[in-house]
């Protein structure tokens, strides 16, 4: 492999041939499934009992749609459901909020109440059916909602089975979902998972997730060790409130993502597993076995998945699902093939769910449990992958556990270091992406993709909260906002208790949220972007010192460097493609001024004058670009600045790049760009637009 | 004729900037910042009838504060805290955050300013940042000049971030009418030492992040400094530099070191310090600008080529010294 993958201490080195010596050199003991520490599986029996769960993450525009959506998949093999909320909903924000307004319904259901919650769930008993909700920053206001959803479908709440992500930590490293600071975040957590233990026996109270990470640019290493270390301190914190270990432990879950590395990925749930069962041994002595048994969901990775040749996805979903169940995965969401291109249609859909029906009932992956056990590579590499994280969460512990450690940006800085080397070695060819960097086909007519109608979406939720607003008791509402209030201001009470009063008198999600708020403020995350990444796997090579040399040559004549304003708009959390941009282009001797998240189109407008850039770099993955990049290229035309060059990248469907470039968008640069292309094609607009000839 | 356009542009563009149009201003900025010889020649018109503007409408002079420290001991994220309370007090606030180390390679990423997110997005407040770059005669010559745009565009107060790495305070120091330093919780121990050079600048001491995990260290920090406090020595007779613990993230004692500032101010102004000190200001302006306009000269004499490759020739044959060269050339162009 290459210099770089071998110089990277995190980075798992792999052999060509594994041979029984590898097996003795590590000390290799045989295990039993079901039995601690549970490197085979966490229950003796595995598929051969019950095959795992399909449970497919999906939500869109209104709880109406997506309540369609679920019961469709249901008749045709589904068995469990994951509600994807919106990036409002997320944030805590309702749909009328101002900051929202290119974000209702797009990458998610919009749900601003109890009212929606209950739309979103017509028809499905929530007694038989396990929901996995993936909600983290207005996890309280969305945690009340849905249960009081179930009480008035005549439900209780101690039969509700399922799963909240309620997984702050990795909000902060990478996920960007959060909206308080951290330590009240965690705060929230612990209430959750105390709130669950005593009400909700068959809940799980927390997903300690991986995925996210992957998907963000860790490596699998990095990934299994933070994912440790994370539910680490969550089980650290719920002790150090007089919690017992085994009245919780038990219902914690766990999530990962599933990459093309797939016999990696395989070595990964087996050393997770046996990693905390030992961890959770050592430091927490539980009496009850399950309370070091590690039980996870997974994903097939989404960054894998590619907007050229978007068949070609399908062939990588089922590569990635194999890895996933032989690794032993308790549920699984498998990605569908126009995932790079917009959410998915329901022909993408249906294929996906498909895919997971064909492994389970097509093949004889479920007859026989853990068949890599005993296998010299893959036990090797579980062990090594056991060993390498285990020293990194000593690393996390030594700094003085997970919060602090992002505090201080220690995982950001890896992960993102991770990310751009990978960056680097696709755009450069070291690593293959069929149909992007190699093999490439001829030019396709653009793929027919899911369009939400934001406006109508927008509407009918305004519609919807004002009517609410209408018909309850005002006052009522206020009397428990306030009660939340307090609840946060003294640590007694357990605020989602609280909430659930609240909810029931229909406060909204953003209400509840922004009574925390008063207490506790809106947190914003920052931190320093690396450098020098990119450009060294790009040493010696004579592309890209050309290119940099013609920077430095057009800096002469601007009088500076180029300077370019990155920017993320509205809610839209993706940030692994900004990042990636800004520290390449800094390497190729641009400025680089770095927006922050969450920015509305003024503020963008205020900084790029400020700062007086050459360019606006908008990243877009999210599906909020049309509004908002028109608002932007408005509030510019007001301020009269007409020369800044406007150029988009991420997640837009090519139908609407005839759109924005008739609003002044010079370029935009979906998935799969080489950045050296990109770099290439905004030189040569700057020089059109700054250089006279 | 051409020569009047060329002022009646400028005047307009002068006029933009007094009514606090920021587009004006940080155009301004680029042009003051820019490496082309063209554009250096407008930026001192520009200056020029900027200056001339301050002193013949009598503005009042803007607090200049610079705010320094070690790299990550919360600069930024305390200006953005400082930012936000002097807004609260009626200022409009211009921040200027300069990195005067020089370019290594490429290009910079500049990270300050999202840090300060809400100041950022106050009408009353400017923000700029500068990459660090090889400005000749240095970034602190083209921060001078920035400090009196923004100071006719109505700013009343300057904040300017530099980076402490106890080489460039001074020159910092030497700019501004008050000079800030932060210090990191668990510095104290190395009082005795190298860092007393750098302390001897400060006219106000802040011991940053007296909070949460850190909140204990910055209190012993601060009692260690407190200790040995009458090691710092200030040029400014019978005047004790304040050392005041502050947060910039729970925002505890940032107005109290508001509060020193212009106590130190008041002080300084009482006894005439402050005359003086704006007086040499001036000075080590004027020293700045002449060896600015001197280097520019030395860069751009292109009549001088055919003489510099003649001595460069008759170095490397051995027939003068390296020293004679120099001086032969330097003295070549004195005379012309
Ligand atoms: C990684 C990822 C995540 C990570 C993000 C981690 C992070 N910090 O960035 C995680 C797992 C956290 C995540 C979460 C979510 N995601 Co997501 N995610 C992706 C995924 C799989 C890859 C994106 C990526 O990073 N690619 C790698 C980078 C390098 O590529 P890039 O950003 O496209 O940038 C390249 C070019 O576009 C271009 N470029 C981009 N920006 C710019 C800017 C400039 C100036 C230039 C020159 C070039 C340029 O150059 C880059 C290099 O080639 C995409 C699907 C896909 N394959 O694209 C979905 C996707 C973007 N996610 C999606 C959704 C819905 C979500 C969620 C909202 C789901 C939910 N409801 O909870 C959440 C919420 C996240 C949030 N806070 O916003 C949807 C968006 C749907 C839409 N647009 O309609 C997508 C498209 C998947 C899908 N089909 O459903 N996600
Ligand atoms: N706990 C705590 N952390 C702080 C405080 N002020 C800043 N920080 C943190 O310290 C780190 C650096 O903060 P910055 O404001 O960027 O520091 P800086 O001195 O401007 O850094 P450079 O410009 O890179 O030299 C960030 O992680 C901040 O969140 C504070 O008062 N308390
Ligand atoms: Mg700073």
């Amino acid at each position: 492999m290459s210099e770089f993958s071998s110089q990277d201490a995190e980075h798992l080195q792999k052999k060509a041939l594994y041979t029984a010596d590898d097996l003795n050199k590590r000390g290799f003991k045989p295990q039993r499934p079901g039995k601690f520490p549970y490197r085979m599986g966490p229950y003796d029996t595995m598929y051969t009992g019950r095959p795992w769960t399909i449970r497919q993450y999906a939500g869109f525009s209104t709880a109406e749609e997506s309540n369609a959506f679920y019961h469709d998949a249901l008749e045709n093999g589904q068995k469990g459901l994951s509600v994807a909320f919106d990036l409002a909903t997320h944030r805590g924000y309702d749909s009328d909020h101002p900051r929202v307004v290119g974000d209702v319904g797009k990458a998610g259901v919009a749900i601003d109440s109890v009212e929606d919650m209950k739309l979103l769930f017509k028809g499905i008993p929530l007694n038989k059916m396990s929901v996995s909700m993936t909600m983290n920053g207005a996890v309280i206001p969305v945690m009340a909602a849905y249960i009081v959803t179930a009480e008035e479908q005549g439900i209780s709440q101690d039969q509700l089975r399922g799963t909240i992500q309620n997984d702050i930590l990795k909000e902060f490293m990478v996920r960007n979902t959060y909206i308080y600071p951290p330590n009240p975040s965690m705060r929230l957590v612990s209430d959750i998972i105390d709130y669950t233990r005593q009400h909700m026996p068959k809940f799980n109270s927390i997903s300690i997730s991986g995925y996210h990470m992957q998907e963000a640019g860790a490596n699998e290493v990095l990934e299994l060790a933070f994912t440790i270390a994370d539910g680490l301190e969550y089980v650290g914190a719920a002790v150090s409130r007089g919690l017992d270990v085994d009245e919780f432990a038990p219902r914690l879950s766990f999530f990962f993502g599933i990459g093309m590395n797939m016999l990696t990925e395989i070595a990964k749930l087996r050393a997770a597993r046996e990693l905390w069962a030992e961890l959770m041994q050592d430091l927490f002595e539980p009496q009850n076995p399950k309370s070091t048994m590690l039980r996870t969901h997974c994903q097939t990775s989404g960054w894998s998945l590619t907007a050229q040749d978007p068949l070609n996805n399908i062939v990588r979903t089922t590569i990635e699902a194999i890895g996933a169940i032989f690794g032993g995965t308790q549920s699984l969401h498998t990605n569908s093939y126009d995932e790079a291109l917009s959410l998915p249609t329901e022909t993408a859909s249906r294929i996906a769910r498909n895919t997971q029906l064909i492994l389970q009932e097509e093949t004889d992956m479920t007859h026989i449990i853990d068949p890599f056990a005993g296998s010299y590579a893959i036990e090797s590499l579980t062990h090594d992958l056991y060993s390498k994280a285990k020293k990194l969460v000593a690393e996390i512990t030594a700094i003085g556990g997970m919060t602090q450690a992002i505090k201080n940006g220690f995982p950001q800085k890896k992960i993102e270091a991770s990310a751009a080397i990978r960056q680097a070695r696709i755009d450069k060819g070291i690593e293959t992406i069929v149909g992007v960097n190699k093999y490439k086909s001829p030019d396709q007519e653009p793929m027919d993709v899911r369009n939400i109608d934001h406006s109508r979406v927008s509407q009918s939720q305004k519609r919807k909260l004002s009517l609410l607003k209408k018909n309850r008791d005002n006052e009522l509402v206020k009397t428990h906002l306030s009660a939340i209030e307090k609840a946060a201001k003294s640590s007694k009470l357990n605020i989602l208790s609280v909430a659930i009063e609240a909810a029931r008198a229909r406060a909204t999600i953003g209400e509840i949220s922004e009574a925390l708020e008063r207490v506790w403020g809106r947190y914003n995350a920052h931190h320093s972007t690396i450098k020098g990444v990119y450009s060294k796997v790009y040493e010696q090579d004579s592309e890209f010192k050309q290119l940099k040399e013609k920077v430095l040559n057009l800096s002469k004549l601007l009088g500076r460097q180029p300077r370019m304003l990155i920017v993320k708009m509205g809610q839209d959390g993706h940030n692994r493609g900004a990042k990636i941009i800004a520290t390449a282009f800094a390497d190729l001797g641009f400025d680089v001024d770095m927006g922050s998240l969450f920015s509305t189109p003024d503020e963008v407008v205020k900084q790029a004058i400020e700062n007086d850039v050459h360019i606006i770099g908008i990243s877009s993955l999210a599906g909020g670009h049309k509004t908002l990049i028109t608002t932007l290229i408005e509030g510019l035309k007001k301020q009269n600045v007409d020369d800044i060059i406007i150029v988009a990248g991420g997640v837009i469907p090519e139908q609407d790049y005839a759109q924005l470039k008739s609003d002044g968008v010079t370029a935009i640069f979906g998935p799969g760009t080489p950045i050296i292309q990109a770099a290439e094609s905004i030189f040569e607009a700057l020089k059109d637009r700054f250089i006279s000839s | 004729m051409r020569k009047n356009s060329v002022h009646t542009a400028i005047s307009k563009w002068i006029n933009s900037i007094e009514k606090g149009q920021i587009r004006s201003l940080s155009r301004a900025i680029t042009l003051v910042e820019s490496t082309c010889i063209e554009d250096q020649n407008r930026a001192r018109d520009l200056l020029d009838g900027a200056l001339k503007r301050l002193n013949k409408n009598g503005h009042t002079p803007t607090i200049r504060v610079g705010i320094s420290g070690p790299p990550g001991v919360g600069k930024s994220s305390y200006i953005e805290s400082l930012g936000m309370h002097l807004l609260s007090l009626g200022f409009r606030v211009c921040v200027l955050a300069v990195d005067p180390s020089s370019r290594v390679s490429g290009g910079s990423i500049l990270g300050d300013k999202i840090r300060m997110e809400r100041l950022s997005t106050q009408v009353n407040a400017f923000i700029r940042p500068s990459p660090s770059q090889q400005v000749l005669g240095g970034v602190t010559h083209a921060t001078q000049s920035i400090m009196s745009l923004c100071e006719l565009a109505g700013y009343s107060v300057i904040l300017i971030e530099t980076v402490g790495i106890g080489q460039n305070e001074g020159a910092v120091a030497d700019m501004v009418d008050c000079f800030v330093l932060l210090n990191q919780p668990g510095s104290g121990d190395e009082l005795q030492g190298i860092k007393r050079g750098v302390l001897e600048f400060a006219d106000v001491l802040l011991v940053n992040k007296m909070d949460g995990a850190t909140k204990y260290l910055a209190q012993q920090t601060l009692q260690s400094l407190r200790s040995t406090s009458q090691l710092i020595t200030h040029s400014l007779k019978n005047y004790q530099v304040p050392i005041i613990g502050v947060s910039s993230v729970e925002e505890t004692g940032i107005s109290e070191s508001w509060q020193a500032v212009t106590k130190f101010l008041e002080q300084a102004t009482s006894i005439g310090y402050y005359e003086h000190k704006r007086q040499m200001q001036q000075k080590q302006w004027f020293k700045k600008l002449s060896e600015f306009y001197w280097l520019q000269y030395l860069h751009s004499a292109k009549h001088s080529t055919p003489l510099k490759n003649m001595l460069l020739k008759e170095m490397q044959s051995g027939k003068i010294s390296i020293l004679e060269a120099a001086q032969e050339f330097t003295r070549s162009l004195l005379n012309n």
